[in-house]
C-alpha cells in the first residue's frame, strides 16, 4: 500500500474527527453572544463554601479521630475528607472554565485583539488543564505529595480574584452596550 | 467485465442526472429567497458547476472518455470550479467571523497559514510526473480546503462564537466533500487508470451527499442568517485581557507548587 495514500488516510480521519468535534457539542449550546454577554456576570460559586471546606479539612480533627478512635475510622474520615477536597477542586475548575469563556467572550467581542495575548492565554489555559488533571489525580490516589489546606485556599482565592477581574470587564461592557446598541459589523456594512 | 463497465457509466449518467436537478433546485431556491446577496460567491460557485456537466458531457461525446481533449476540458473546468468553491469557503468564513472584527485578524492569518501549509505539503509530497501533477494539485487544493475549514470551527468554538445551524451545514458539507474529494484523488495517484472510473463515480456519490446537504441548508436559512454584533470600547480588551493572562500565570505557579513533593500535608 502506498505510503502516501496512507498518512493522507490519517489525516483526512483526523480532520473528520476534528470536525465532529468543533462543529458538535459548544455551538449547539444555543447561546448567542447577545446572550453570552447577560451571562456575563459570573462569581465563583464555591468561593462562598470556603470556610465550610476549611472546617471539613482540619487537621486537628483528623488526629483527634486518629488518638480516640480506632485506626479503621480514622482511614474511612480521611477517605471522605479526601472525597470532599477533589470534590471541590473540581468546583474550581467549573469556576475556572466559566471565567476563561468569558474572557474569550470579551475577546471576541473586541475590535482589535493581540495574537500574543491570545496565544499566551491559550497555551496558560492548557497548562493549568494539565496541572490540574495532575493535581486531581494526586488527590484521587491519596498520594503523600497532596495538597494541605492552606494551599488549596490559596488556589480558590486566586481563581476569585480573576472573578473578581472579569467582573470589572463586565460591568464596562454593560456600559459600552448600553452606549453602543447599534454598532454593527463588518458583514453588515 | 464489460457488463461492469457499462452499468457503471449507466450509474454515473444517473448520478449525473440527479446531481444536475438538485444543484438547479438549490440555484432556484437561493434565488427565490435572495439569498445571492448574502452568498454571491456560493451563489456563482454552484451556477459554474452547473455549467461544467454539459460542457465536459459535450466534449466527452464528441472526442471520447479517454481523449486528450476530455482530458484537458474535465481538468481546467475542475480547476475553476475548485477555485470558485475555495472563494465561496472563504465567504462563508468571513460571513460567521467577518463581524467580530478582533478575532477575524487573527483567524484570517491562521487559516492562510494552515491553508498554505498544507497545499505546499501535499505538492511536496504527491506525485509529480506529467498525469498525477494536476490530480496532486486538486488534491493539495482540497486539503488545504478542509483543513481551512476545520480550523475555522477551532477558532469559533474557542471563541465561542455561536454559528447559525444552516451556515454551519454548509461549512461541513464544504468540509466533508473536500475531505472525501481528496481521499479520492490520493487513491487516483496511486492506482491511476485502473481506479479512474470508480473516482468518477465515488466523486459524483459524494457530490450529490454535499448537494443534499447544501439545498437542506439553503431551505432552512433566514433572510438574515446573522447576527449583529455590538462590539466593546478597544479600552475594555487592553486593559482586562493582560489581567488575565496575569492570574493564569499565578493561577499555574500555584498549581506547579501544588505540585512539589516539599508541598506535602494531609487532609
Amino acid at each position: 500500500m502506498n505510503l502516501f495514500l496512507i498518512a493522507l488516510g490519517i489525516f483526512v480521519a483526523a480532520l473528520l474527527g476534528l470536525l465532529v468535534w468543533s462543529a458538535g457539542r459548544k455551538n449547539a449550546t444555543g447561546k448567542s453572544v447577545p446572550s453570552q454577554r447577560e451571562n456575563l456576570s459570573l462569581a465563583c460559586k464555591h468561593l462562598t463554601n470556603l470556610p465550610q471546606i476549611r472546617q471539613a479539612l482540619e487537621p486537628g480533627d483528623l488526629s483527634y479521630i486518629a488518638n480516640r478512635l480506632n485506626r479503621r475510622i480514622a482511614r474511612t474520615v480521611r477517605q471522605e475528607r479526601r472525597r470532599i477536597a477533589s470534590l471541590y477542586l473540581e468546583s474550581l475548575r467549573q469556576d475556572f472554565d466559566q471565567l476563561i469563556e468569558a474572557a474569550q467572550v470579551v475577546a471576541s467581542l473586541s475590535p482589535k485583539v493581540e495574537a500574543g495575548q491570545e496565544w499566551k492565554r491559550f497555551w496558560l489555559t492548557l497548562e493549568f488543564k494539565w496541572k490540574y488533571r495532575l493535581l486531581r489525580a494526586r488527590f484521587t490516589m491519596g498520594s503523600p505529595g497532596s495538597p494541605a489546606f492552606a494551599a488549596l485556599s490559596g488556589l480558590a482565592l486566586l481563581v476569585s480574584s480573576l472573578a473578581i477581574n472579569i467582573e470589572k470587564a463586565v460591568a464596562e461592557i454593560g456600559e459600552a452596550a448600553a452606549l453602543t446598541p447599534n454598532l454593527s459589523s463588518s458583514a453588515d456594512r | 467485465m464489460r457488463f461492469v463497465m457499462v452499468s457503471m457509466a449507466n450509474v454515473l449518467k444517473i448520478l449525473w442526472g440527479c446531481s444536475l436537478a438538485l444543484q438547479l433546485s438549490v440555484l432556484v431556491l437561493i434565488i427565490a429567497k435572495k439569498h445571492y446577496r448574502t452568498f454571491p460567491a456560493t451563489f456563482l460557485y454552484l451556477l459554474i458547476s452547473l455549467l461544467q456537466s454539459p460542457v465536459v458531457y459535450l466534449v466527452y461525446s464528441t472526442w471520447g472518455y479517454e481523449s486528450w481533449q476530455a482530458f484537458r476540458v474535465g481538468w481546467i473546468s475542475q480547476a475553476i470550479v475548485t477555485t470558485m468553491r475555495w472563494i465561496a469557503v472563504c465567504e462563508l468564513c468571513h460571513l460567521i467571523l467577518g463581524q467580530f472584527r478582533g478575532i477575524w485578524g487573527i483567524t484570517r492569518r491562521a487559516l492562510a497559514l494552515s491553508g498554505g501549509i498544507v497545499l505546499l505539503l501535499t505538492l511536496l509530497l504527491g506525485g509529480h510526473d506529467f498525469v498525477r501533477i494536476i490530480n496532486t494539485f486538486d488534491l493539495g487544493l482540497e486539503c488545504s480546503m478542509a483543513t481551512v475549514l476545520v480550523v475555522f470551527f477551532l477558532f469559533a468554538r474557542y471563541y465561542q462564537v455561536l454559528i447559525h445551524p444552516s451556515l454551519q451545514s454548509i461549512g461541513i458539507a464544504f468540509c466533508l466533500y473536500s475531505c472525501f474529494r481528496a481521499f479520492n484523488d490520493a487513491v487516483l495517484q496511486a492506482f491511476l487508470r485502473n481506479y479512474a472510473a470508480t473516482w468518477n463515480l465515488v466523486d459524483e456519490v459524494t457530490y450529490l451527499a454535499t448537494l443534499a446537504l447544501l439545498a437542506s441548508a439553503v431551505f432552512a436559512l433566514r433572510p438574515r442568517p446573522v447576527q449583529k454584533v455590538a462590539l466593546l470600547p478597544r479600552a475594555v480588551y487592553a486593559e482586562f485581557i493582560p489581567q488575565v493572562n496575569n492570574r493564569l500565570i499565578a493561577l499555574n505557579n500555584r498549581l506547579s507548587q501544588l505540585l512539589k513533593p516539599d508541598a506535602r500535608g494531609k487532609i
